[in-house]
């Protein structure tokens, strides 16, 4: 809770620096001020789950959220705070939540409006592990709960002709595992007539805290892999692409795809039998 | 109630009245007409407010005195001594839509609308967006 308080005051303490009064230059990168975007994309998609004996999770829509004032934001779950706005750098306040505990629960926010659990077959015990040496197979008795935690954090973005770069740092506001992550991210955008392409490679760093409490065995699980798995931090690696073709002011057909190759540290976990998690979605999308 | 609720729910009432005219009605009134000019005022980033002159100018299919309200409590009801009177200027400062009605002086019958529409030419107040909205979780 002190890290919450922390954080306000460092909002609130810093001097502004300042905000530049054109920011954004197309209206596909820009949001009205005060004034709520609300917005759904029906399609199908799917998110393979790299949990093993877990389902890959459907996806029938997204909805989108956003309210953008003088400062303060609300994006899609994110709250954040803009400490300078400037042409070619920003640097917010924000906070975020992690996308590990997704895939272990129906109901976590980068889940939402999914149509199934993405826990439908978490009986360990019946099913034999695919093992190819001599340890033990891991079988497991019932998980215990991954909890849900928002992390607080800094962002900046810096802008220029070969796209934007996005540094981040973020901590566990609520002490539920006490870790870290930074991401580093290129995204690059074109805009060609109703065609919007945005191209991101990602690299998202765990702290040895959020690998050990996602993926970690706890003793009651099994007690051979609880001492076996030591988890240590590591960087996932990822590419991202969104296709848009716009048909009308509110109208957008939408393609979405998405992977990641997941860390080495983390793929040696035992809940683990893939090493990297795709997710793809074609649909419309309305802006409301 | 203050007078100019009063006056309000006054223009609102008929105002609906006119609404829900019928097509009959609609028909014997196709020669009352009211009309403002200008229809639109648009206003700057400098300066939100509309000050104008609007002329409203009406027809009639029987020659009548008539009155003419507003939902602009600012604008009280006004009404003609002369059935030769076919005009009216009014001096209007307002950052809002304003709806006129015209009634009959002697029957109080709704007999025509007009209503000056008030537009903000700036450009509404955008930011850059930090997250795509459609981006995969």
């Amino acid at each position: 809770m002190y890290r919450i308080l922390l954080i306000l005051l460092i909002t609130l303490g810093i001097p502004l620096v300042g905000m530049a009064k054109e920011t954004c230059s197309t209206k596909h990168e820009c949001i009205e001020m005060r004034n709520w975007d609300l917005g759904i994309a029906i399609g199908w998609g799917q998110k393979t789950n790299p949990l093993k004996d877990f389902d890959d999770i459907p996806v029938f829509f997204i909805p989108t959220v956003a309210y953008y004032g003088e400062r303060w934001f609300f994006d899609n779950g994110n709250i954040g705070y803009s400490l300078t706005e400037q042409e070619y750098f920003s640097v917010n306040v924000v906070t975020s939540y992690s996308l590990d505990r997704a895939y272990f629960y129906r109901w976590d926010p980068s889940n939402v409006f999914l149509a199934r659990s993405s826990q439908t077959a978490t009986n360990f015990t019946d099913r034999p592990a695919l093992s190819i040496s001599s340890e033990p197979e891991p079988v497991f008795n019932s998980l215990e709960s991954r909890h849900f935690t928002m992390l607080g954090g800094i962002e900046a973005f810096i802008y220029s002709q070969l796209g934007t770069i996005r540094l981040a740092y973020s901590h566990d506001m609520f002490s539920v595992h006490s870790g870290s992550e930074a991401q580093v991210k290129w995204t690059y955008g074109w805009h060609v007539n109703q065609w919007i392409l945005d191209l991101s490679l990602v690299l998202d760093w765990k702290s040895q805290n959020v690998v050990d409490y996602y993926y970690g065995i706890r003793p009651s699980e099994n007690a051979y892999w609880s001492q076996k798995y030591q988890a240590s931090s590591g960087w996932n690696k990822g590419a991202e692409a969104t296709v848009r073709y716009i048909l009308t002011d509110n109208w957008d057909l939408l393609l979405a795809v998405r992977y990641t190759q997941i860390s080495d540290e983390i793929a040696a976990s035992p809940l683990l039998d893939k090493d990297y998690s795709s997710t793809y979605f074609v649909g419309a999308a309305y802006r409301f | 109630m203050t007078p100019p609720q009063i006056n309000l729910l006054c223009v609102l009432t008929l105002s609906l009245g006119l609404i829900g005219s019928n097509n009959a009605q609609a028909k014997s009134d196709k020669h009352n007409n009211l009309k403002v000019t200008p229809e639109i005022c648009i206003t700057s980033n400098d300066e939100q407010t509309c000050e104008i002159t609007l002329e409203l100018q009406w027809e009639l299919s029987n020659d009548e005195l008539v009155c003419i309200l507003s939902d602009n409590p600012a604008y009280p009801k006004w009404c003609n001594d002369s059935l030769n009177q076919r005009t009216v200027n009014i001096k209007v400062s307002t950052s809002t839509d304003i709806q006129f009605v015209m009634v009959s002086k002697e029957s109080n019958q709704t007999l025509a609308g007009a209503k000056l529409k008030i537009t903000s030419a700036s450009q509404p107040q955008v930011r850059r967006r930090y997250r795509n909205p459609w981006s995969l979780f």
